[in-house]
Protein backbone atom coordinates (compact mmCIF):
# COMPACT_ATOMS: atom_id res chain seq x y z
CA UNK A 1 0.00 0.00 0.00
CA UNK A 2 1.39 3.62 -0.71
CA UNK A 3 1.19 6.35 1.53
CA UNK A 4 -0.94 9.21 -0.65
CA UNK A 5 1.84 12.35 -1.35
CA UNK A 6 1.23 16.08 0.64
CA UNK A 7 0.66 17.63 -2.96
CA UNK A 8 -1.73 15.04 -4.14
CA UNK A 9 -4.14 15.24 -1.37
CA UNK A 10 -3.51 19.16 -1.55
CA UNK A 11 -3.90 19.03 -5.15
CA UNK A 12 -7.25 17.25 -5.31
CA UNK A 13 -8.93 19.22 -2.46
CA UNK A 14 -8.19 22.28 -4.23
CA UNK A 15 -9.99 20.68 -7.46
CA UNK A 16 -12.51 19.33 -5.92
CA UNK A 17 -13.45 22.73 -3.99
CA UNK A 18 -13.53 24.38 -7.32
CA UNK A 19 -15.85 21.76 -9.01
CA UNK A 20 -18.02 22.40 -5.79
CA UNK A 21 -18.19 25.79 -5.67
CA UNK A 22 -18.58 26.01 -9.79
CA UNK A 23 -21.40 23.68 -9.68
CA UNK A 24 -23.20 26.49 -7.00
CA UNK A 25 -21.80 29.27 -9.59
CA UNK A 26 -23.58 27.88 -12.40
CA UNK A 27 -26.79 27.09 -10.52
CA UNK A 28 -26.52 31.19 -8.87
CA UNK A 29 -25.76 32.45 -12.49
CA UNK A 30 -29.11 30.42 -14.30
CA UNK A 31 -31.06 31.63 -11.21
CA UNK A 32 -30.06 35.50 -12.98
CA UNK A 33 -31.95 33.98 -16.85
CA UNK A 34 -35.26 33.26 -15.52
CA UNK A 35 -36.45 33.57 -19.34
CA UNK A 36 -33.89 30.35 -20.20
CA UNK A 37 -36.64 28.48 -17.83
CA UNK A 38 -39.59 28.90 -19.79
CA UNK A 39 -41.39 25.96 -21.67
CA UNK A 40 -41.20 27.69 -25.10
CA UNK A 41 -43.30 25.30 -26.71
CA UNK A 42 -46.12 26.26 -24.59
CA UNK A 43 -46.58 29.81 -26.77
CA UNK A 44 -49.87 29.85 -27.84
CA UNK A 45 -50.48 27.76 -31.33
CA UNK A 46 -53.39 30.08 -32.56
CA UNK A 47 -54.10 33.94 -31.30
CA UNK A 48 -55.71 36.42 -33.01
CA UNK A 49 -56.93 34.48 -36.37
CA UNK A 50 -53.22 33.25 -36.88
CA UNK A 51 -52.76 29.18 -37.20
CA UNK A 52 -49.26 28.11 -36.16
CA UNK A 53 -47.88 25.11 -37.32
CA UNK A 54 -44.47 23.74 -36.24
CA UNK A 55 -41.60 23.72 -38.77
CA UNK A 56 -38.45 21.09 -39.09
CA UNK A 57 -35.67 22.23 -41.23
CA UNK A 58 -32.18 20.93 -41.80
CA UNK A 59 -31.29 24.31 -39.73
CA UNK A 60 -33.48 23.33 -37.13
CA UNK A 61 -32.15 20.10 -36.75
CA UNK A 62 -28.41 21.95 -36.51
CA UNK A 63 -30.31 24.52 -33.75
CA UNK A 64 -31.40 21.46 -31.92
CA UNK A 65 -27.96 19.97 -32.05
CA UNK A 66 -25.94 23.58 -31.30
CA UNK A 67 -28.07 24.49 -28.32
CA UNK A 68 -28.32 21.23 -27.39
CA UNK A 69 -31.78 22.09 -26.34
CA UNK A 70 -35.09 21.63 -27.80
CA UNK A 71 -36.53 24.76 -25.80
CA UNK A 72 -37.41 26.83 -28.90
CA UNK A 73 -40.10 27.36 -32.03
CA UNK A 74 -39.29 27.30 -35.46
CA UNK A 75 -43.38 27.53 -36.46
CA UNK A 76 -44.92 29.01 -39.77
CA UNK A 77 -48.19 31.17 -38.84
CA UNK A 78 -50.88 31.67 -41.68
CA UNK A 79 -53.92 33.60 -41.94
CA UNK A 80 -56.74 33.65 -44.40
CA UNK A 81 -55.74 36.40 -47.57
CA UNK A 82 -52.23 36.81 -45.33
CA UNK A 83 -48.61 35.61 -46.51
CA UNK A 84 -47.33 33.04 -43.64
CA UNK A 85 -45.18 33.94 -41.19
CA UNK A 86 -42.36 32.24 -39.72
CA UNK A 87 -42.01 32.94 -35.62
CA UNK A 88 -38.41 32.00 -33.89
CA UNK A 89 -38.78 32.07 -30.06
CA UNK A 90 -35.95 31.27 -28.86
CA UNK A 91 -34.39 31.62 -25.01
CA UNK A 92 -30.75 32.63 -24.70
CA UNK A 93 -29.43 32.51 -21.20
CA UNK A 94 -25.87 32.37 -22.31
CA UNK A 95 -26.02 34.30 -25.45
CA UNK A 96 -26.52 33.88 -29.05
CA UNK A 97 -25.44 35.25 -31.98
CA UNK A 98 -27.18 38.16 -34.33
CA UNK A 99 -29.84 36.53 -37.10
CA UNK A 100 -27.41 38.41 -39.24
CA UNK A 101 -24.90 35.88 -38.67
CA UNK A 102 -27.12 32.89 -38.01
CA UNK A 103 -28.37 33.98 -41.19
CA UNK A 104 -24.70 33.31 -43.12
CA UNK A 105 -24.65 30.26 -40.98
CA UNK A 106 -27.81 28.73 -42.78
CA UNK A 107 -26.58 29.16 -46.04
CA UNK A 108 -28.27 32.81 -46.51
CA UNK A 109 -26.99 36.04 -47.86
CA UNK A 110 -27.70 39.32 -46.15
CA UNK A 111 -29.20 41.80 -49.03
CA UNK A 112 -29.95 44.49 -47.01
CA UNK A 113 -30.92 45.44 -43.89
CA UNK A 114 -32.47 48.37 -41.56
CA UNK A 115 -31.40 48.84 -38.25
CA UNK A 116 -34.15 49.69 -35.41
CA UNK A 117 -34.46 52.97 -33.96
CA UNK A 118 -32.38 52.13 -30.36
CA UNK A 119 -34.98 53.78 -28.16
CA UNK A 120 -38.21 53.07 -30.04
CA UNK A 121 -39.09 49.60 -27.85
CA UNK A 122 -41.60 49.40 -30.89
CA UNK A 123 -39.44 48.60 -33.54
CA UNK A 124 -37.38 45.91 -35.01
CA UNK A 125 -34.23 45.18 -37.02
CA UNK A 126 -34.98 44.95 -40.32
CA UNK A 127 -32.89 42.74 -43.06
CA UNK A 128 -33.68 40.92 -46.31
CA UNK A 129 -31.74 37.89 -47.20
CA UNK A 130 -31.61 35.47 -49.91
CA UNK A 131 -31.46 31.60 -50.20
CA UNK A 132 -29.34 31.16 -53.08
CA UNK A 133 -30.78 28.00 -54.44
CA UNK A 134 -34.51 29.20 -55.27
CA UNK A 135 -35.85 31.46 -57.45
CA UNK A 136 -38.22 33.35 -55.46
CA UNK A 137 -35.64 32.95 -52.54
CA UNK A 138 -35.89 36.29 -50.75
CA UNK A 139 -36.82 36.57 -47.52
CA UNK A 140 -37.81 39.73 -45.26
CA UNK A 141 -37.20 38.94 -41.35
CA UNK A 142 -37.75 41.63 -38.70
CA UNK A 143 -36.17 40.71 -34.84
CA UNK A 144 -35.23 42.06 -31.19
CA UNK A 145 -34.34 40.44 -28.27
CA UNK A 146 -37.35 40.85 -25.66
CA UNK A 147 -36.51 40.71 -21.88
CA UNK A 148 -38.81 40.68 -18.91
CA UNK A 149 -38.58 44.66 -18.40
CA UNK A 150 -38.85 45.28 -22.35
CA UNK A 151 -36.68 45.14 -25.89
CA UNK A 152 -33.33 45.35 -26.45
CA UNK A 153 -32.35 45.85 -30.13
CA UNK A 154 -28.98 45.15 -31.58
CA UNK A 155 -26.08 47.74 -31.20
CA UNK A 156 -25.74 49.45 -34.38
CA UNK A 157 -21.81 48.52 -35.16
CA UNK A 158 -19.47 47.84 -37.87
CA UNK A 159 -19.70 43.79 -36.39
CA UNK A 160 -22.93 42.82 -34.43
CA UNK A 161 -22.46 41.95 -30.93
CA UNK A 162 -21.83 37.76 -30.79
CA UNK A 163 -24.15 37.29 -27.63
CA UNK A 164 -27.03 39.02 -26.21
CA UNK A 165 -27.94 37.36 -22.86
CA UNK A 166 -31.03 36.55 -20.50
CA UNK A 167 -33.68 37.43 -23.53
CA UNK A 168 -35.69 35.53 -25.72
CA UNK A 169 -35.20 36.14 -29.34
CA UNK A 170 -38.08 37.16 -31.75
CA UNK A 171 -37.39 36.62 -35.29
CA UNK A 172 -40.37 37.04 -37.66
CA UNK A 173 -39.75 36.27 -41.57
CA UNK A 174 -41.68 36.05 -44.68
CA UNK A 175 -41.19 35.36 -48.18
CA UNK A 176 -40.87 38.34 -50.38
CA UNK A 177 -42.67 36.73 -53.71
CA UNK A 178 -42.34 39.48 -55.72
CA UNK A 179 -43.38 42.36 -53.09
CA UNK A 180 -41.11 45.13 -52.46
CA UNK A 181 -39.66 45.39 -49.07
CA UNK A 182 -41.46 48.19 -47.42
CA UNK A 183 -44.93 45.86 -48.07
CA UNK A 184 -43.57 43.23 -46.66
CA UNK A 185 -42.34 44.95 -43.65
CA UNK A 186 -45.44 46.88 -42.88
CA UNK A 187 -47.13 42.83 -42.84
CA UNK A 188 -44.52 42.01 -40.63
CA UNK A 189 -45.02 44.88 -38.35
CA UNK A 190 -49.10 44.13 -38.13
CA UNK A 191 -48.28 40.77 -37.09
CA UNK A 192 -45.89 41.75 -34.68
CA UNK A 193 -48.26 43.82 -32.98
CA UNK A 194 -50.19 40.92 -31.99
CA UNK A 195 -47.57 38.72 -31.24
CA UNK A 196 -46.19 41.25 -29.46
CA UNK A 197 -49.21 41.16 -27.35
CA UNK A 198 -48.90 37.20 -27.23
CA UNK A 199 -45.55 37.69 -25.92
CA UNK A 200 -45.85 39.71 -22.96
CA UNK A 201 -48.71 37.80 -21.54
CA UNK A 202 -46.80 34.52 -21.81
CA UNK A 203 -43.67 36.27 -20.25
CA UNK A 204 -46.33 37.69 -17.82
CA UNK A 205 -47.83 34.32 -16.87
CA UNK A 206 -46.20 32.31 -13.95
CA UNK A 207 -43.30 30.77 -15.98
CA UNK A 208 -43.57 27.00 -16.58
CA UNK A 209 -40.31 25.64 -16.11
CA UNK A 210 -38.70 23.20 -18.35
CA UNK A 211 -37.50 20.19 -16.63
CA UNK B 1 14.73 14.49 14.62
CA UNK B 2 15.10 13.97 10.61
CA UNK B 3 12.65 13.46 7.58
CA UNK B 4 12.89 10.77 6.01
CA UNK B 5 9.62 11.13 3.91
CA UNK B 6 7.96 13.70 2.28
CA UNK B 7 4.40 11.84 2.24
CA UNK B 8 2.38 14.22 5.18
CA UNK B 9 1.78 12.26 8.65
CA UNK B 10 -2.29 12.37 8.64
CA UNK B 11 -2.09 8.35 9.25
CA UNK B 12 -3.88 8.35 5.23
CA UNK B 13 -2.95 5.38 3.44
CA UNK B 14 -4.59 5.50 0.03
CA UNK B 15 -6.41 2.15 -1.21
CA UNK B 16 -3.74 2.06 -4.00
CA UNK B 17 -2.80 -1.28 -4.98
CA UNK B 18 0.83 -1.85 -4.49
CA UNK B 19 1.01 -2.82 -8.62
CA UNK B 20 0.07 0.70 -9.88
CA UNK B 21 2.12 3.11 -9.58
CA UNK B 22 1.84 5.60 -7.29
CA UNK B 23 2.58 8.30 -10.10
CA UNK B 24 -0.18 6.99 -12.62
CA UNK B 25 -2.38 6.38 -9.91
CA UNK B 26 -1.91 10.53 -8.49
CA UNK B 27 -2.12 11.51 -11.75
CA UNK B 28 -5.37 9.80 -12.92
CA UNK B 29 -7.03 11.16 -9.87
CA UNK B 30 -5.69 14.36 -10.55
CA UNK B 31 -6.90 14.70 -14.26
CA UNK B 32 -10.36 12.96 -13.07
CA UNK B 33 -10.61 15.67 -10.89
CA UNK B 34 -10.28 18.40 -13.44
CA UNK B 35 -12.56 15.98 -15.56
CA UNK B 36 -14.96 16.94 -12.82
CA UNK B 37 -14.39 20.86 -12.50
CA UNK B 38 -14.94 21.21 -16.44
CA UNK B 39 -17.03 18.77 -17.13
CA UNK B 40 -20.29 21.36 -18.30
CA UNK B 41 -17.70 23.37 -20.50
CA UNK B 42 -16.17 20.37 -22.35
CA UNK B 43 -19.77 18.97 -23.02
CA UNK B 44 -20.60 22.66 -24.42
CA UNK B 45 -17.35 22.61 -26.09
CA UNK B 46 -17.95 19.03 -27.86
CA UNK B 47 -21.29 19.86 -29.28
CA UNK B 48 -20.21 23.19 -31.23
CA UNK B 49 -17.19 20.78 -33.16
CA UNK B 50 -18.20 17.29 -32.81
CA UNK B 51 -15.71 14.85 -31.56
CA UNK B 52 -11.67 15.96 -32.09
CA UNK B 53 -12.43 17.77 -28.52
CA UNK B 54 -12.70 14.23 -27.01
CA UNK B 55 -10.25 13.05 -29.05
CA UNK B 56 -7.83 15.98 -28.02
CA UNK B 57 -8.88 15.38 -24.40
CA UNK B 58 -8.13 11.65 -24.90
CA UNK B 59 -4.80 12.04 -26.16
CA UNK B 60 -3.18 14.56 -23.83
CA UNK B 61 -4.53 12.55 -20.66
CA UNK B 62 -3.08 9.68 -22.53
CA UNK B 63 0.48 11.00 -22.89
CA UNK B 64 0.07 12.62 -19.71
CA UNK B 65 -0.05 9.22 -17.86
CA UNK B 66 2.81 7.41 -20.21
CA UNK B 67 4.64 10.14 -19.58
CA UNK B 68 4.58 10.61 -15.85
CA UNK B 69 4.63 7.03 -15.53
CA UNK B 70 7.78 6.59 -14.15
CA UNK B 71 8.36 9.72 -12.69
CA UNK B 72 8.86 10.48 -8.82
CA UNK B 73 6.23 12.67 -7.37
CA UNK B 74 7.55 15.34 -5.62
CA UNK B 75 9.32 13.97 -2.45
CA UNK B 76 10.81 17.61 -0.66
CA UNK B 77 8.70 18.59 2.10
CA UNK B 78 9.07 22.25 1.61
CA UNK B 79 6.76 24.23 -1.06
CA UNK B 80 8.80 24.88 -3.60
CA UNK B 81 6.78 22.82 -5.75
CA UNK B 82 3.34 23.55 -4.14
CA UNK B 83 3.07 26.70 -3.99
CA UNK B 84 3.64 27.90 -8.17
CA UNK B 85 1.38 24.19 -8.73
CA UNK B 86 -1.27 25.70 -6.71
CA UNK B 87 -1.55 29.15 -7.96
CA UNK B 88 -1.82 27.79 -11.87
CA UNK B 89 -4.53 25.30 -10.54
CA UNK B 90 -6.24 28.49 -8.31
CA UNK B 91 -5.38 30.69 -11.79
CA UNK B 92 -7.54 27.94 -14.07
CA UNK B 93 -10.65 27.67 -11.45
CA UNK B 94 -10.65 31.70 -10.57
CA UNK B 95 -10.56 32.35 -14.26
CA UNK B 96 -13.83 29.75 -13.97
CA UNK B 97 -15.63 31.22 -11.87
CA UNK B 98 -15.15 34.33 -12.92
CA UNK B 99 -17.03 33.69 -15.98
CA UNK B 100 -19.50 32.20 -13.98
CA UNK B 101 -20.24 35.92 -12.32
CA UNK B 102 -20.00 37.67 -15.40
CA UNK B 103 -22.37 35.12 -17.08
CA UNK B 104 -20.40 35.23 -20.18
CA UNK B 105 -20.07 32.69 -22.84
CA UNK B 106 -17.28 30.14 -21.76
CA UNK B 107 -16.47 27.85 -24.55
CA UNK B 108 -13.81 29.28 -26.04
CA UNK B 109 -11.71 30.00 -23.10
CA UNK B 110 -12.14 26.62 -21.51
CA UNK B 111 -9.05 24.99 -23.41
CA UNK B 112 -6.65 27.82 -22.23
CA UNK B 113 -8.37 27.42 -18.25
CA UNK B 114 -8.14 23.46 -18.62
CA UNK B 115 -4.19 23.80 -19.66
CA UNK B 116 -3.14 25.87 -17.02
CA UNK B 117 -5.36 24.10 -14.72
CA UNK B 118 -3.47 20.77 -15.60
CA UNK B 119 0.00 22.20 -15.44
CA UNK B 120 -0.36 23.81 -12.34
CA UNK B 121 -1.36 19.79 -11.02
CA UNK B 122 1.77 18.04 -13.47
CA UNK B 123 3.89 21.11 -11.38
CA UNK B 124 2.50 20.61 -7.93
CA UNK B 125 2.77 17.15 -8.09
CA UNK B 126 5.86 16.09 -10.16
CA UNK B 127 8.49 19.18 -9.93
CA UNK B 128 9.16 21.99 -12.35
CA UNK B 129 11.44 20.56 -14.46
CA UNK B 130 9.07 17.28 -15.41
CA UNK B 131 5.97 19.92 -15.96
CA UNK B 132 8.61 21.07 -18.70
CA UNK B 133 8.93 17.62 -20.64
CA UNK B 134 5.29 17.76 -20.56
CA UNK B 135 4.84 20.85 -22.20
CA UNK B 136 3.32 19.29 -25.66
CA UNK B 137 0.70 17.13 -23.61
CA UNK B 138 -0.76 20.04 -21.78
CA UNK B 139 -0.35 22.56 -24.75
CA UNK B 140 -2.28 20.10 -27.20
CA UNK B 141 -5.33 20.54 -25.07
CA UNK B 142 -5.30 24.49 -26.86
CA UNK B 143 -6.47 22.62 -30.09
CA UNK B 144 -9.92 22.80 -28.59
CA UNK B 145 -9.82 26.37 -28.71
CA UNK B 146 -12.81 27.15 -31.17
CA UNK B 147 -12.07 29.92 -34.19
CA UNK B 148 -13.68 32.64 -33.25
CA UNK B 149 -17.35 33.25 -34.75
CA UNK B 150 -16.30 35.59 -36.58
CA UNK B 151 -13.66 34.07 -38.74
CA UNK B 152 -16.07 31.06 -39.36
CA UNK B 153 -18.57 33.77 -40.08
CA UNK B 154 -16.52 34.76 -42.67
CA UNK B 155 -15.10 31.68 -44.31
CA UNK B 156 -17.72 29.47 -43.76
CA UNK B 157 -20.35 30.40 -46.65
CA UNK B 158 -17.19 30.77 -49.15
CA UNK B 159 -15.62 27.59 -48.20
CA UNK B 160 -19.71 25.76 -48.66
CA UNK B 161 -19.85 27.82 -51.69
CA UNK B 162 -16.07 26.29 -53.05
CA UNK B 163 -16.72 23.10 -52.21
CA UNK B 164 -20.43 22.93 -53.56
CA UNK B 165 -18.83 24.31 -57.10
CA UNK B 166 -15.66 21.90 -56.84
CA UNK B 167 -18.07 18.53 -56.33
CA UNK B 168 -20.26 20.19 -59.30
CA UNK B 169 -17.74 20.49 -61.71
CA UNK B 170 -16.27 16.85 -60.94
CA UNK B 171 -19.22 15.04 -61.21
CA UNK B 172 -19.59 16.87 -64.49
CA UNK B 173 -16.04 14.96 -65.09
CA UNK B 174 -17.76 12.07 -64.50
CA UNK B 175 -19.94 12.58 -67.03
CA UNK B 176 -23.31 13.24 -64.51
CA UNK B 177 -25.63 16.19 -65.88
CA UNK B 178 -25.36 18.47 -62.72
CA UNK B 179 -26.08 22.22 -62.34
CA UNK B 180 -24.87 24.02 -59.53
CA UNK B 181 -27.82 26.66 -58.01
CA UNK B 182 -25.90 28.35 -55.04
CA UNK B 183 -24.64 25.74 -52.31
CA UNK B 184 -27.49 23.35 -54.05
CA UNK B 185 -26.45 20.70 -56.91
CA UNK B 186 -29.05 19.45 -58.77
CA UNK B 187 -29.19 16.41 -61.19
CA UNK B 188 -30.89 16.45 -64.30
CA UNK B 189 -31.87 12.73 -64.93
CA UNK B 190 -33.04 13.10 -61.04
CA UNK B 191 -35.74 14.31 -58.97
CA UNK B 192 -33.31 14.70 -56.37
CA UNK B 193 -31.01 18.15 -55.66
CA UNK B 194 -28.40 17.90 -52.92
CA UNK B 195 -27.38 21.08 -50.52
CA UNK B 196 -24.30 21.55 -49.36
CA UNK B 197 -24.53 23.17 -46.16
CA UNK B 198 -22.22 24.36 -43.49
CA UNK B 199 -21.26 21.49 -42.24
CA UNK B 200 -20.24 19.56 -44.98
CA UNK B 201 -17.77 22.47 -46.35
CA UNK B 202 -14.97 20.70 -45.16
CA UNK B 203 -13.85 23.03 -42.29
CA UNK B 204 -14.95 20.76 -39.56
CA UNK B 205 -12.49 17.49 -40.94
CA UNK B 206 -9.78 20.30 -41.88
CA UNK B 207 -9.71 21.64 -38.38
CA UNK B 208 -9.99 17.32 -36.70
CA UNK B 209 -6.73 16.65 -39.58
CA UNK B 210 -4.95 19.54 -38.25
CA UNK B 211 -4.99 18.85 -34.37
CA UNK B 212 -4.20 14.77 -35.76
CA UNK B 213 -0.88 16.30 -37.84
CA UNK B 214 0.54 18.62 -34.42
CA UNK B 215 0.39 15.01 -33.03
CA UNK B 216 2.00 13.44 -35.65
CA UNK B 217 4.12 16.02 -36.00
CA UNK B 218 5.04 15.72 -32.24
CA UNK B 219 5.68 11.81 -32.37
CA UNK B 220 7.79 11.36 -35.16
CA UNK B 221 9.91 14.47 -34.15
CA UNK B 222 9.75 16.34 -36.95
CA UNK B 223 11.03 19.62 -37.25
CA UNK B 224 9.38 22.51 -37.39
CA UNK B 225 9.34 23.16 -41.48
CA UNK B 226 8.02 19.46 -41.54
CA UNK B 227 5.56 19.93 -39.33
CA UNK B 228 4.36 23.27 -40.82
CA UNK B 229 4.18 21.03 -44.10
CA UNK B 230 2.96 18.46 -42.98
CA UNK B 231 -0.04 20.65 -41.41
CA UNK B 232 -0.35 21.99 -45.14
CA UNK B 233 -0.30 18.15 -46.72
CA UNK B 234 -2.93 17.49 -43.64
CA UNK B 235 -5.20 20.27 -44.82
CA UNK B 236 -5.57 19.76 -48.20
CA UNK B 237 -5.98 15.97 -47.90
CA UNK B 238 -9.34 16.59 -46.08
CA UNK B 239 -10.54 19.02 -48.77
CA UNK B 240 -9.79 16.39 -51.23
CA UNK B 241 -10.89 14.01 -49.06
CA UNK B 242 -14.63 16.13 -48.61
CA UNK B 243 -14.83 16.70 -52.45
CA UNK B 244 -14.31 12.95 -53.31
CA UNK B 245 -17.12 12.14 -50.57
CA UNK B 246 -19.77 14.87 -52.09
CA UNK B 247 -18.59 13.59 -55.87
CA UNK B 248 -19.75 10.09 -54.43
CA UNK B 249 -22.80 11.14 -53.17
CA UNK B 250 -23.86 12.81 -56.05
CA UNK B 251 -23.11 10.09 -58.12
CA UNK B 252 -25.14 7.82 -55.99
CA UNK B 253 -27.97 10.05 -56.24
CA UNK B 254 -27.87 10.58 -59.90
CA UNK B 255 -28.16 6.41 -59.99
CA UNK B 256 -30.26 5.36 -57.54
CA UNK B 257 -31.99 8.61 -56.76
CA UNK B 258 -35.05 8.17 -54.41
CA UNK B 259 -33.74 4.91 -52.99
CA UNK B 260 -29.83 6.18 -51.99
CA UNK B 261 -32.00 9.34 -49.89
CA UNK B 262 -33.26 6.66 -47.52
CA UNK B 263 -29.38 5.00 -46.44
CA UNK B 264 -27.79 8.42 -47.31
CA UNK B 265 -27.25 9.69 -43.41
CA UNK B 266 -26.05 6.43 -42.55
CA UNK B 267 -23.64 6.26 -45.96
CA UNK B 268 -22.30 9.78 -45.50
CA UNK B 269 -21.34 8.47 -41.81
CA UNK B 270 -19.28 5.49 -42.78
CA UNK B 271 -17.97 6.66 -46.31
CA UNK B 272 -17.25 10.00 -44.21
CA UNK B 273 -15.18 8.12 -41.27
CA UNK B 274 -13.19 5.78 -44.30
CA UNK B 275 -12.58 8.66 -46.29
CA UNK B 276 -11.25 10.51 -42.95
CA UNK B 277 -9.14 7.24 -42.58
CA UNK B 278 -7.59 7.26 -45.50
CA UNK B 279 -6.66 10.74 -45.59
CA UNK B 280 -4.60 9.66 -42.63
CA UNK B 281 -3.07 6.87 -43.65
CA UNK B 282 -1.42 9.37 -46.74
CA UNK B 283 -0.74 11.49 -44.22
CA UNK B 284 1.51 9.37 -42.56
CA UNK B 285 3.21 8.39 -45.40
CA UNK B 286 3.50 11.77 -46.45
CA UNK B 287 5.68 12.27 -43.22
CA UNK B 288 7.61 8.92 -43.86
CA UNK B 289 8.33 10.48 -47.16
CA UNK B 290 9.92 13.48 -45.77
CA UNK B 291 12.20 11.69 -43.21
CA UNK B 292 10.18 11.46 -40.44
CA UNK B 293 10.37 7.93 -39.33
CA UNK B 294 11.24 7.51 -35.96
CA UNK B 295 8.55 7.56 -33.29
CA UNK B 296 9.36 9.39 -29.61
CA UNK B 297 10.03 7.20 -26.80
CA UNK B 298 7.14 8.38 -23.74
Amino acid sequence: MHSLPRNLIVVTALLLAGAVLDYHAMAWSRSLSPIQHLRIHSFPMDFSGWKGKDYETEITQSARAFFASDNFIDRIYSAPQQYPIELVLLPTGAGLHSPKICARFGGLALVSESPAHADDPHDMDRIVLRSPEARNGLYACSYYWRKLDGVQHEQNRLAPPVHYADSLLVSLCTPMEGSDAKQRFAHLDSFHDQVEAEIRSFLNRAPAKVD
Amino acid sequence: MSISTSTVALGWRSSLPSYLPISVGGTAAALIAIGLVFRERISDLALQNHSIEYFVLATSAVLLLLGLRRSPMVTNRDLRDLFPGALLIAIGLSGLLLLDWSKRPIVSSTPVLIAITVAGAVWALFGFAEARRQIFPVGYLLCMTPLPVLLVVAIDLPLQLLSTALACDAAKLLGIPAQRWGTTVRLQDSQVSLRIIGDCNGLRSAIAISAITLLLGWLLQASVTQRVLLLGAGVVFAYAGNILRLTTILALLNYFGEKFVAVLPRFEEWYGAAIFAVALGLLYLTARWMGCTRFREI
